[in-house]
Protein backbone atom coordinates (compact mmCIF):
# COMPACT_ATOMS: atom_id res chain seq x y z
CA UNK A 1 0.00 0.00 0.00
CA UNK A 2 1.52 3.38 -1.06
CA UNK A 3 0.26 6.30 0.22
CA UNK A 4 -0.89 8.90 -2.63
CA UNK A 5 -1.46 11.72 -0.19
CA UNK A 6 2.03 12.99 2.24
CA UNK A 7 1.63 15.91 4.94
CA UNK A 8 3.69 18.91 3.40
CA UNK A 9 7.48 19.14 3.41
CA UNK A 10 6.94 21.69 6.41
CA UNK A 11 4.50 19.64 8.69
CA UNK A 12 7.20 17.00 8.70
CA UNK A 13 10.06 19.17 9.59
CA UNK A 14 8.11 20.22 12.45
CA UNK A 15 7.09 16.79 13.46
CA UNK A 16 10.98 15.85 13.04
CA UNK A 17 11.65 18.98 15.54
CA UNK A 18 9.54 18.13 18.18
CA UNK A 19 7.34 21.32 17.46
CA UNK A 20 4.16 20.12 16.52
CA UNK A 21 1.27 19.81 19.26
CA UNK A 22 0.58 16.44 20.52
CA UNK A 23 -3.23 16.26 18.11
CA UNK A 24 -1.22 16.60 15.22
CA UNK A 25 1.74 14.72 16.04
CA UNK A 26 -0.44 11.47 16.54
CA UNK A 27 -1.70 11.61 13.26
CA UNK A 28 1.19 11.71 11.52
CA UNK A 29 2.70 9.37 13.30
CA UNK A 30 -0.07 7.01 12.50
CA UNK A 31 1.01 8.28 8.21
CA UNK A 32 4.66 7.54 9.10
CA UNK A 33 3.78 4.00 9.99
CA UNK A 34 2.98 2.95 6.39
CA UNK A 35 4.95 5.34 4.31
CA UNK A 36 8.74 4.74 4.34
CA UNK A 37 9.25 8.50 1.68
CA UNK A 38 7.61 10.61 4.79
CA UNK A 39 9.81 8.24 6.99
CA UNK A 40 12.87 9.70 5.26
CA UNK A 41 12.07 13.31 5.05
CA UNK A 42 11.63 13.29 8.84
CA UNK A 43 15.10 11.44 9.42
CA UNK A 44 16.84 14.31 6.86
CA UNK A 45 14.80 16.82 9.15
CA UNK A 46 16.89 15.56 11.97
CA UNK A 47 19.64 15.59 10.49
CA UNK A 48 19.16 19.51 10.59
CA UNK A 49 18.69 18.74 14.34
CA UNK A 50 21.65 17.06 15.21
CA UNK A 51 23.42 20.27 13.43
CA UNK A 52 21.37 22.31 14.97
CA UNK A 53 22.39 20.97 18.50
CA UNK A 54 25.59 20.67 17.68
CA UNK A 55 25.78 24.16 16.84
CA UNK A 56 24.57 25.16 20.08
CA UNK A 57 26.73 26.83 22.63
CA UNK A 58 26.69 25.02 25.59
CA UNK A 59 25.49 25.82 29.04
CA UNK A 60 27.29 25.35 31.75
CA UNK A 61 26.04 22.39 33.76
CA UNK A 62 25.41 22.32 37.66
CA UNK A 63 28.23 21.45 39.67
CA UNK A 64 28.70 17.75 39.85
CA UNK A 65 26.20 17.25 36.96
CA UNK A 66 28.40 14.31 35.24
CA UNK A 67 29.53 13.04 38.93
CA UNK A 68 25.15 13.03 39.36
CA UNK A 69 24.81 11.05 36.28
CA UNK A 70 27.63 8.71 36.52
CA UNK A 71 26.20 7.87 40.02
CA UNK A 72 22.84 6.86 38.43
CA UNK A 73 24.21 5.16 35.78
CA UNK A 74 24.46 1.24 37.27
CA UNK A 75 20.55 1.77 38.25
CA UNK A 76 18.28 -0.23 36.66
CA UNK A 77 16.34 0.90 33.77
CA UNK A 78 12.29 1.81 33.95
CA UNK A 79 10.64 -1.25 32.74
CA UNK A 80 9.35 0.32 29.80
CA UNK A 81 5.10 -0.08 30.01
CA UNK A 82 4.02 -1.89 27.38
CA UNK A 83 0.27 -0.18 26.08
CA UNK A 84 -1.94 -1.15 23.58
CA UNK A 85 -3.94 1.06 21.42
CA UNK A 86 -8.08 0.13 21.31
CA UNK A 87 -9.35 -2.27 19.75
CA UNK A 88 -9.10 -1.98 15.70
CA UNK A 89 -6.91 1.06 15.61
CA UNK A 90 -3.54 1.98 14.84
CA UNK A 91 -0.38 1.68 16.58
CA UNK A 92 0.19 5.44 17.27
CA UNK A 93 -2.92 5.44 19.36
CA UNK A 94 -1.35 2.95 21.85
CA UNK A 95 -2.29 4.48 25.35
CA UNK A 96 -4.62 6.42 24.05
CA UNK A 97 -8.78 6.32 25.40
CA UNK A 98 -11.11 7.15 22.55
CA UNK A 99 -14.39 8.89 24.26
CA UNK A 100 -17.80 7.75 23.72
CA UNK A 101 -18.74 7.84 19.86
CA UNK A 102 -21.85 10.83 19.77
CA UNK A 103 -23.74 10.62 17.05
CA UNK A 104 -25.28 14.41 16.56
CA UNK A 105 -26.65 13.49 13.36
CA UNK A 106 -27.42 9.88 11.06
CA UNK A 107 -24.02 9.06 9.29
CA UNK A 108 -21.56 10.73 11.05
CA UNK A 109 -20.07 10.04 14.53
CA UNK A 110 -17.57 11.66 16.62
CA UNK A 111 -15.57 10.43 19.55
CA UNK A 112 -12.68 12.80 20.88
CA UNK A 113 -9.69 11.30 21.80
CA UNK A 114 -7.26 14.88 22.80
CA UNK A 115 -10.22 17.76 24.01
CA UNK A 116 -8.64 21.13 22.42
CA UNK A 117 -7.13 23.43 25.27
CA UNK A 118 -6.21 27.32 24.20
CA UNK A 119 -2.96 26.45 22.70
CA UNK A 120 -3.71 22.92 21.87
CA UNK A 121 -4.77 20.98 18.97
CA UNK A 122 -7.87 18.29 19.61
CA UNK A 123 -8.11 14.92 18.44
CA UNK A 124 -10.75 13.09 17.03
CA UNK A 125 -12.05 10.10 15.67
CA UNK A 126 -14.62 10.58 13.02
CA UNK A 127 -16.82 8.16 11.42
CA UNK A 128 -18.63 9.31 7.97
CA UNK A 129 -21.06 7.34 6.05
CA UNK A 130 -21.10 7.26 2.21
CA UNK A 131 -22.39 10.40 0.42
CA UNK A 132 -22.15 12.24 3.93
CA UNK A 133 -19.28 15.46 4.01
CA UNK A 134 -16.92 15.47 6.75
CA UNK A 135 -18.13 17.58 9.13
CA UNK A 136 -15.22 20.40 10.10
CA UNK A 137 -13.05 22.38 8.69
CA UNK A 138 -10.22 24.43 10.86
CA UNK A 139 -9.66 28.09 9.98
CA UNK A 140 -6.92 29.86 10.65
CA UNK A 141 -4.89 25.93 11.88
CA UNK A 142 -3.22 23.21 10.39
CA UNK A 143 -5.70 20.11 9.91
CA UNK A 144 -4.62 16.67 9.29
CA UNK A 145 -6.89 14.04 8.67
CA UNK A 146 -5.24 10.23 8.45
CA UNK A 147 -7.74 8.08 6.85
CA UNK A 148 -8.15 4.48 8.42
CA UNK A 149 -11.17 2.61 6.73
CA UNK A 150 -12.52 3.78 3.54
CA UNK A 151 -12.32 6.67 1.57
CA UNK A 152 -13.28 10.00 0.99
CA UNK A 153 -13.34 12.53 -2.03
CA UNK A 154 -12.36 16.28 -2.38
CA UNK A 155 -10.86 18.72 -5.60
CA UNK A 156 -7.04 16.81 -4.64
CA UNK A 157 -8.47 13.30 -5.51
CA UNK A 158 -9.42 10.28 -3.00
CA UNK A 159 -8.28 9.23 0.02
CA UNK A 160 -7.37 5.94 1.40
CA UNK A 161 -6.40 4.43 4.41
CA UNK A 162 -2.87 4.99 4.50
CA UNK A 163 -3.11 8.42 3.08
CA UNK A 164 -3.05 11.98 4.52
CA UNK A 165 -5.21 15.03 4.05
CA UNK A 166 -3.29 18.22 5.38
CA UNK A 167 -5.54 21.37 4.94
CA UNK A 168 -4.51 25.01 6.27
CA UNK A 169 -6.23 28.75 6.88
CA UNK A 170 -6.88 28.99 2.93
CA UNK A 171 -8.34 25.55 2.01
CA UNK A 172 -12.18 25.58 1.77
CA UNK A 173 -13.06 22.43 0.55
CA UNK A 174 -15.81 20.28 0.92
CA UNK A 175 -14.80 16.48 1.30
CA UNK A 176 -17.35 13.27 0.63
CA UNK A 177 -16.99 10.08 1.74
CA UNK A 178 -17.37 7.74 -0.97
CA UNK A 179 -19.86 5.01 -1.20
CA UNK A 180 -18.75 1.53 0.25
CA UNK A 181 -17.69 1.17 3.89
CA UNK A 182 -18.16 3.57 6.62
CA UNK A 183 -15.03 6.41 6.11
CA UNK A 184 -12.79 6.26 9.79
CA UNK A 185 -10.49 9.12 10.30
CA UNK A 186 -8.23 9.99 12.97
CA UNK A 187 -8.37 13.98 12.10
CA UNK A 188 -6.42 17.00 14.29
CA UNK A 189 -7.64 20.42 14.25
CA UNK A 190 -5.85 23.79 15.76
CA UNK A 191 -7.45 27.18 15.76
CA UNK A 192 -11.30 27.62 15.30
CA UNK A 193 -13.65 24.94 13.88
CA UNK A 194 -16.13 26.42 11.48
CA UNK A 195 -18.56 23.75 10.59
CA UNK A 196 -21.15 23.77 7.52
CA UNK A 197 -24.06 25.57 8.12
CA UNK A 198 -27.10 23.35 9.53
CA UNK A 199 -24.51 20.86 10.50
CA UNK A 200 -22.53 23.60 12.65
CA UNK A 201 -25.28 24.19 15.24
CA UNK A 202 -25.46 20.30 16.05
CA UNK A 203 -21.88 19.89 16.14
CA UNK A 204 -20.04 22.60 17.15
CA UNK A 205 -20.74 22.02 20.91
CA UNK A 206 -19.06 18.05 20.94
CA UNK A 207 -15.75 19.70 19.63
CA UNK A 208 -15.84 21.59 22.56
CA UNK A 209 -15.33 25.03 20.65
CA UNK B 1 13.32 41.90 9.06
CA UNK B 2 16.50 40.89 7.76
CA UNK B 3 18.29 42.57 10.54
CA UNK B 4 15.73 40.40 12.85
CA UNK B 5 17.15 37.12 11.34
CA UNK B 6 21.10 38.26 11.93
CA UNK B 7 20.47 39.03 15.08
CA UNK B 8 19.00 35.36 15.78
CA UNK B 9 21.22 33.65 13.29
CA UNK B 10 23.71 34.94 15.70
CA UNK B 11 22.43 33.39 18.72
CA UNK B 12 21.24 29.77 16.97
CA UNK B 13 25.22 29.81 15.35
CA UNK B 14 26.94 31.10 18.08
CA UNK B 15 29.10 28.14 18.11
CA UNK B 16 31.07 26.51 14.76
CA UNK B 17 31.35 23.23 14.17
CA UNK B 18 34.16 21.39 14.91
CA UNK B 19 36.00 22.27 18.61
CA UNK B 20 38.27 18.84 17.27
CA UNK B 21 35.62 16.99 18.64
CA UNK B 22 34.85 15.04 15.54
CA UNK B 23 31.72 13.02 14.53
CA UNK B 24 33.19 9.87 13.80
CA UNK B 25 34.65 10.10 17.08
CA UNK B 26 31.54 10.96 18.83
CA UNK B 27 30.32 7.86 17.06
CA UNK B 28 32.98 5.60 18.35
CA UNK B 29 32.41 7.13 21.86
CA UNK B 30 28.70 5.37 21.08
CA UNK B 31 29.79 2.29 20.23
CA UNK B 32 32.39 1.83 23.38
CA UNK B 33 29.55 2.49 25.59
CA UNK B 34 27.02 0.29 24.10
CA UNK B 35 30.64 -2.78 23.49
CA UNK B 36 31.84 -2.63 27.08
CA UNK B 37 30.04 0.43 28.96
CA UNK B 38 33.11 2.62 28.74
CA UNK B 39 32.67 5.01 31.53
CA UNK B 40 35.53 7.31 29.91
CA UNK B 41 33.86 7.29 26.75
CA UNK B 42 30.53 7.81 28.56
CA UNK B 43 32.40 11.14 30.00
CA UNK B 44 33.32 12.43 27.30
CA UNK B 45 29.97 12.29 25.52
CA UNK B 46 28.96 13.92 28.33
CA UNK B 47 31.26 16.67 27.86
CA UNK B 48 29.99 17.48 24.42
CA UNK B 49 26.90 17.02 24.81
CA UNK B 50 25.20 17.63 27.99
CA UNK B 51 25.97 21.70 27.56
CA UNK B 52 24.34 21.46 24.44
CA UNK B 53 21.29 20.25 25.21
CA UNK B 54 20.91 21.88 28.34
CA UNK B 55 21.23 25.06 26.20
CA UNK B 56 18.32 23.54 23.67
CA UNK B 57 15.81 22.59 26.36
CA UNK B 58 16.59 26.40 27.82
CA UNK B 59 16.16 27.53 24.09
CA UNK B 60 12.75 25.67 24.31
CA UNK B 61 11.70 27.83 27.36
CA UNK B 62 12.37 24.84 29.92
CA UNK B 63 13.28 26.90 33.73
CA UNK B 64 17.48 25.94 34.77
CA UNK B 65 15.86 23.10 36.98
CA UNK B 66 14.23 21.74 34.20
CA UNK B 67 16.83 21.83 31.85
CA UNK B 68 19.02 20.34 33.80
CA UNK B 69 16.80 17.49 34.69
CA UNK B 70 15.62 16.80 30.92
CA UNK B 71 19.81 16.88 30.27
CA UNK B 72 20.37 14.43 32.96
CA UNK B 73 17.66 12.48 31.56
CA UNK B 74 19.09 12.71 28.16
CA UNK B 75 22.72 11.25 28.89
CA UNK B 76 21.61 8.27 30.69
CA UNK B 77 18.59 7.32 28.10
CA UNK B 78 22.71 7.23 25.77
CA UNK B 79 23.94 5.50 28.07
CA UNK B 80 21.29 3.37 27.94
CA UNK B 81 20.02 2.87 24.69
CA UNK B 82 23.82 3.12 23.45
CA UNK B 83 23.53 -0.69 21.69
CA UNK B 84 20.73 0.35 19.79
CA UNK B 85 22.48 3.22 17.89
CA UNK B 86 23.29 2.58 14.58
CA UNK B 87 25.70 4.87 13.10
CA UNK B 88 24.21 3.88 9.22
CA UNK B 89 21.16 5.29 10.22
CA UNK B 90 22.08 8.58 12.28
CA UNK B 91 25.12 10.14 13.32
CA UNK B 92 25.76 10.93 16.94
CA UNK B 93 24.77 14.39 16.83
CA UNK B 94 21.67 13.64 15.37
CA UNK B 95 20.71 10.29 17.47
CA UNK B 96 21.02 12.66 20.55
CA UNK B 97 19.06 15.00 19.71
CA UNK B 98 16.43 12.33 18.82
CA UNK B 99 16.70 11.37 22.51
CA UNK B 100 16.52 14.76 23.71
CA UNK B 101 13.50 16.09 21.34
CA UNK B 102 11.48 12.76 22.39
CA UNK B 103 12.37 13.19 26.61
CA UNK B 104 11.05 17.14 26.06
CA UNK B 105 7.79 15.75 24.03
CA UNK B 106 7.44 12.95 27.01
CA UNK B 107 7.79 15.91 29.53
CA UNK B 108 5.15 18.11 28.57
CA UNK B 109 2.93 15.39 27.45
CA UNK B 110 -0.75 15.94 29.28
CA UNK B 111 -0.26 13.59 32.09
CA UNK B 112 -1.03 10.00 30.91
CA UNK B 113 0.64 7.39 29.65
CA UNK B 114 1.32 6.95 25.77
CA UNK B 115 3.66 4.91 23.77
CA UNK B 116 6.92 6.20 22.49
CA UNK B 117 6.11 7.41 19.16
CA UNK B 118 9.43 7.64 17.85
CA UNK B 119 10.06 3.73 18.79
CA UNK B 120 6.55 3.01 16.94
CA UNK B 121 8.13 4.92 14.02
CA UNK B 122 11.18 3.02 14.25
CA UNK B 123 9.31 -0.62 14.20
CA UNK B 124 7.60 0.20 11.09
CA UNK B 125 10.72 1.54 9.40
CA UNK B 126 13.12 -1.47 8.72
CA UNK B 127 12.71 -0.74 4.76
CA UNK B 128 15.82 0.15 3.60
CA UNK B 129 16.20 4.19 3.17
CA UNK B 130 15.24 4.43 -1.00
CA UNK B 131 16.75 7.64 -2.06
CA UNK B 132 20.20 7.57 0.03
CA UNK B 133 19.82 10.85 0.56
CA UNK B 134 20.07 10.52 4.49
CA UNK B 135 23.92 8.52 4.05
CA UNK B 136 25.01 11.23 2.43
CA UNK B 137 23.70 13.69 5.30
CA UNK B 138 25.24 11.70 7.64
CA UNK B 139 28.92 11.38 5.53
CA UNK B 140 31.54 13.83 7.24
CA UNK B 141 30.05 17.17 6.48
CA UNK B 142 28.00 16.00 4.17
CA UNK B 143 24.91 18.14 5.70
CA UNK B 144 27.28 20.81 6.40
CA UNK B 145 28.45 21.65 3.34
CA UNK B 146 24.90 21.08 1.77
CA UNK B 147 23.19 23.76 4.62
CA UNK B 148 26.15 26.35 3.65
CA UNK B 149 24.86 25.85 -0.12
CA UNK B 150 21.40 27.08 1.16
CA UNK B 151 20.99 31.19 1.35
CA UNK B 152 21.45 32.11 4.44
CA UNK B 153 17.97 33.14 5.04
CA UNK B 154 16.99 29.63 4.46
CA UNK B 155 19.39 27.68 6.39
CA UNK B 156 18.39 29.74 9.45
CA UNK B 157 14.81 29.45 8.96
CA UNK B 158 15.71 25.94 9.11
CA UNK B 159 17.18 26.25 11.76
CA UNK B 160 15.04 28.33 13.28
CA UNK B 161 12.23 25.89 12.99
CA UNK B 162 13.57 23.90 15.48
CA UNK B 163 13.09 26.48 18.05
CA UNK B 164 9.55 27.52 17.84
CA UNK B 165 6.14 26.44 18.25
CA UNK B 166 4.87 25.08 15.19
CA UNK B 167 0.50 25.90 15.52
CA UNK B 168 0.67 29.27 16.73
CA UNK B 169 3.04 31.06 13.95
CA UNK B 170 5.89 31.92 16.85
CA UNK B 171 8.25 32.03 13.56
CA UNK B 172 6.33 34.08 11.89
CA UNK B 173 5.16 36.58 14.91
CA UNK B 174 8.97 36.76 15.84
CA UNK B 175 10.12 37.52 12.01
CA UNK B 176 7.64 39.32 11.02
CA UNK B 177 6.41 37.49 8.08
CA UNK B 178 3.18 36.30 7.18
CA UNK B 179 2.52 32.31 7.82
CA UNK B 180 2.29 31.57 4.68
CA UNK B 181 5.33 32.54 3.74
CA UNK B 182 7.37 30.82 6.08
CA UNK B 183 5.97 28.23 4.99
CA UNK B 184 6.58 28.20 1.49
CA UNK B 185 10.23 29.49 3.01
CA UNK B 186 10.64 25.98 4.94
CA UNK B 187 9.26 24.04 1.46
CA UNK B 188 11.94 25.97 -0.36
CA UNK B 189 15.09 25.55 2.27
CA UNK B 190 14.00 21.67 2.45
CA UNK B 191 13.77 21.08 -1.17
CA UNK B 192 17.02 22.60 -1.71
CA UNK B 193 18.75 20.91 0.81
CA UNK B 194 17.88 17.72 -0.93
CA UNK B 195 19.10 19.01 -4.09
CA UNK B 196 22.38 20.33 -2.75
CA UNK B 197 22.92 17.05 -0.99
CA UNK B 198 22.31 15.23 -4.28
CA UNK B 199 24.76 17.24 -5.80
CA UNK B 200 27.09 15.54 -3.85
CA UNK B 201 26.33 12.11 -4.57
ZN1 LIG C 1 3.89 9.94 3.20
Amino acid sequence: MTARHHPSDETLLFHASGNLDEAHRVVIATHLAGCPACRAAVRLAECVGGDVLDRLEGTELAAGALAACLARLDAPAPVPVHLAPPPGMPASLAGYRIGPMRRPVRGLGIATILPPASRRAGLYLLEVAPGMSMPAHGHGGLELTAILRGAFEDAEGVYRPGDLAETGEADDHTPVALAGETCVCLFSVSGKLRFQSWLARLVQPLFGI
Amino acid sequence: MHETIHYRLATVLVSQPGDAVTPAHLARQIALVASRRDRAAFAALFAHFAPRVKSYMLRLGASAPQAEDLTQETMLAVWRKAERFDPALAGAATWVFTIARNLRIDALRRERPTADLAEIAEAASDAPEADGLIETAQSEGGLRAALAALPDELATLLRLSFFEDHAHGDISARLGMPLGTVKSKLRRALLRLRVALEDQR
